[in-house]
């Protein structure tokens, strides 16, 4: 459904995006991460086209955004990071104004409004004023536009930003509920726990550069292959205790967090039995020793380097 | 018809028309711009009109009827040209500023029907505001003195300078990010173009050359140079909305930059200009006969070569879109801009001839202007392609045409020593100093292979340059 080939963006002599090679089939919800001005949004606004590649191209539900741009807009629904309403328009006109822009038959208008109304329960709301609505609200009401056209493929910048907690798990139970209707999804964000929960594909993008890309299992199995994540908590002489595990697993990383020791090792299962039997042997009494599931942010961490354009 | 069907819907069913409208008359602005122009009008009338109707005879009256009308004319096009440009200044960079503009250029609607709809709007007000003037004009037709077919074409022309005014609010709202840089760009450039009003202006105040009989006299005008002039003035300011359209539609969209449409437009102010020129040049020229200089061939040459300079400058095509659709156009071919050049000069001499306008220097001043023509451009050409980017052609041909001028301070070429002192080389004062040579006697077969010459070893020389470089660089590569 959405195809990129050595995508690339210049700006003058500045690359923003280099070489990007991406595809999602129909029915993908990808979680695009990478931190500020890593080339996000120049995919996503060369997606939606609103800039043109400088090098290489991408399909959007097999139209080229380069060469069939208005195709492309017909399948795709895009939702950018900052968003203005116009104020002065009721919700119902916005929407309006919105299906009459993507060329919905004028009869289908009302009955599509109050569809995307409920779908993203904002129907109480139909005759407020945009300006009167809350931030969580206009979001909704932003997503709402975009489905307006019914697109196979829908792209969103960022779209939990600036909400609060139960905005953001609305928005979220909202997105589900759009991949199990068969979108394809591409959604941007910081907020990395939250596209796990409902991604199947992720893409870690840094210095406009794809480091990592694929379908989410398999990231996490490709980066917790032959390492381990401990969480280890005894109830005496940490100190000593950091020392002595030191001493027995090749360590990479060990830290501290909340009286317990976390660290990463490539040492197996047999040297984690004997470090967790020597412990219990030289009295350090341990209440915890688990195994962390690695999760996105730890990848994310671990893939990019801080790197920014 | 299916053109004609496309611009109704665009016109009638814009969503963007209706959205500004939507906005647009919530909010008080526009009330407040409705107020204040009338409350002008009113004050200006309550001022005037006492003191006309101070003769109560009908012939004067009427006199007076049409003084009045004109001033309430005058008093519009200045109010128009100061509200008109508030109207769209902002729309397009307010929708920047508030991240609104992306959502719109990502769903379909076509960046002319979004430039469309902004313009649809500002035409509602602008009749708003000139209907509900009207009451306050309609007190000269109780007096007489005016047509209803001046009347109409003065309206017309309110109308129509005032889209012009909105269009160069739009063109800057397209232009620029911000909108106070907008606003300060978009009176500017009609501060400007005001002065242009008061020609037209001049014009239409004219006693003797407002004055109507009676018919279908929409054009207002008896004299037939007047009405050469206005055809000029109502032509340019529909030629320059077009344009305005065009290049406002090309900043909003990276695919929008449709180099077809812009060579469409030159082609028409190109067949405008011509045509007008014709028609001074066959009503002056009728009966001329003699060997003086013919300023109207001269104007007519600059135009082709003034024109030439922007038909073969394919603008700056960053679409790659845009490239492959202007690549498989016929405006691409140098060829084709080239003709039509060569036929612009063969028509007036044409229409000279069929006038009777009897001049023997009619093939030499042919064979030069298809010379320069011909030649200039692609020298122009070769400098550009040695060592600029392509966009740049415009640059080099007009800044090339510029320093040509100055070949007469090395004294060669100069075909006499008469006050011109133009140089024989330049494109541009080659039929002035021709004519000055032909009426002081030099050998214009001399000059004439001088400059061909010159001008073929120019090429020959840029041309071996482009080779040479165009080789380092594939080097290189």
């Amino acid at each position: 459904m959405i195809i990129c080939q050595n995508l690339s963006k210049f700006y003058g002599d500045h690359p923003a995006l280099q070489n990007l090679n991406l595809k999602l089939e129909a029915g993908d919800a990808f979680g695009f991460i990478g931190p500020n001005g890593a080339g996000k949004t120049t995919t996503i606004r060369i997606l939606a086209t609103l800039q043109e590649p400088s090098e290489g191209d991408a399909w959007v539900g097999g139209f080229s955004v380069s060469n069939e741009p208005d195709a492309v807009r017909e399948v795709l629904g895009y939702m950018p990071d900052q968003f203005g309403l116009y104020e002065g328009m009721r919700s119902w006109e916005y929407l309006e104004f919105y299906a009459a822009a993507y060329r919905v038959p004028r009869q289908r208008w009302k009955s599509l409004i109050d569809e995307v109304l409920e779908l993203t329960d904002l129907t109480v709301k139909k005759q407020s004023f945009v300006e009167t609505l809350s931030t969580g609200m206009r979001q909704r009401l932003c997503l709402a536009k975009t489905l307006l056209h019914d697109p196979k493929v829908l792209v969103l910048d960022e779209p939990a930003s600036g909400l609060d907690p139960r905005a953001r798990i609305e928005l979220k139970l909202l997105l589900k509920e759009l991949s199990r209707m068969g979108k394809t999804l591409l959604v941007s964000s910081h907020i990395l726990p939250e596209l796990a929960d409902f991604c199947n594909k992720v893409g870690i993008i840094e210095a406009g550069r794809l480091l990592a890309s694929g379908p989410v299992n398999s990231i996490l199995a490709q980066a917790s292959r032959d390492r381990y994540r401990l969480r280890i908590r005894v109830l005496q002489r940490t100190e000593e205790a950091r020392a002595l595990i030191e001493r027995s697993l090749e360590v990479s990383d060990l830290s501290e967090e909340a009286e317990a020791l976390v660290l990463t090792t490539a040492a197996g299962l047999e040297a984690q039995a004997d470090l967790l039997d020597r412990l219990v042997r030289d009295g350090f009494r341990p209440v915890e020793f688990a195994q962390l599931k690695t999760d996105l942010e730890q990848i994310f961490l671990e893939v990019t380097q801080g790197i920014t354009q | 018809m299916k053109l004609m069907e496309s611009v109704a819907g665009w016109a009638w069913h814009n969503p963007v028309t209706l959205k500004e409208l939507r906005i647009g008359l919530r909010e008080r602005r526009i009330f407040i711009l409705q107020l204040l122009y009338l409350c002008a009008l009113l004050f200006i009338s309550l001022a005037c009109l006492p003191a006309m109707f101070e003769s109560p005879n009908s012939e004067q009256l009427a006199e007076k009827g049409k003084e009045f009308f004109f001033i309430l004319f005058g008093l519009q096009l200045m109010l128009l040209l100061v509200t008109a440009p508030a109207l769209t200044c902002g729309s397009l960079s307010s929708e920047r500023e508030r991240h609104s503009l992306d959502m719109v250029l990502a769903s379909r609607i076509s960046s002319g029907q979004l430039v469309l709809g902004k313009l649809g709007f500002a035409a509602y007000c602008l009749i708003l505001l000139l209907s509900s003037a009207l009451p306050l004009a309609s007190i000269c037709f109780f007096l007489g003195g005016v047509t209803l077919w001046e009347a109409l074409a003065c309206y017309f022309e309110l109308f129509l300078f005032g889209m012009l005014a909105a269009s160069v609010g739009l063109f800057s709202s397209a232009r620029e990010a911000r909108s106070n840089y907008a606003t300060v760009q978009s009176y500017l450039l009609v501060f400007m173009g005001s002065f242009m009003i008061f020609p037209y202006m001049a014009l239409r105040f004219d006693e003797q050359s407002a004055r109507t009989t009676v018919g279908p006299s929409f054009w207002t005008f008896n004299q037939t140079f007047e009405l050469g002039v206005y055809h000029f003035f109502v032509g340019l300011a529909i030629y320059l909305i077009g344009f305005l359209f065009v290049k406002a539609r090309h900043r909003i969209r990276p695919e929008a930059r449709n180099i077809k449409a812009m060579a469409l437009l030159f082609l028409l102010i190109y067949l405008f200009c011509l045509g007008w020129l014709s028609l001074l040049y066959s009503l002056f020229f009728t009966n001329h006969s003699g060997n003086e200089a013919d300023p109207l061939a001269i104007l007519l040459y600059s135009v082709h070569i003034g024109f030439l300079g922007f038909f073969l400058n394919p603008s700056n095509l960053e679409s790659r879109l845009e490239q492959s659709r202007f690549r498989s156009s016929l405006f691409s071919r140098p060829w084709f801009w080239l003709g039509l050049a060569a036929l612009g000069c063969l028509f007036p001499l044409a229409l000279g001839q069929a006038c009777g306008y009897q001049n023997s220097q009619t093939t030499f001043e042919l064979g030069f202007s298809l010379f320069f023509i011909l030649i200039y451009p692609l020298n122009a050409w070769l400098v550009q392609k040695s060592w600029l980017p392509r966009w740049q052609y415009a640059w080099v041909y007009y800044l090339g045409l510029l320093l040509l001028q100055f070949f007469s301070l090395l004294g060669t070429f100069t075909a006499s020593d008469s006050t011109t002192g133009l140089s024989y080389v330049s494109p541009f004062s080659t039929l002035i100093v021709m004519a000055s040579a032909y009426e002081t006697k030099h050998n214009e077969g001399e000059i004439f292979i001088l400059a061909v010459s010159f001008h073929l070893v120019l090429l020959l020389l840029l041309g071996a340059i482009y080779r040479w470089r165009k080789g380092r660089r594939q080097k290189r590569a």
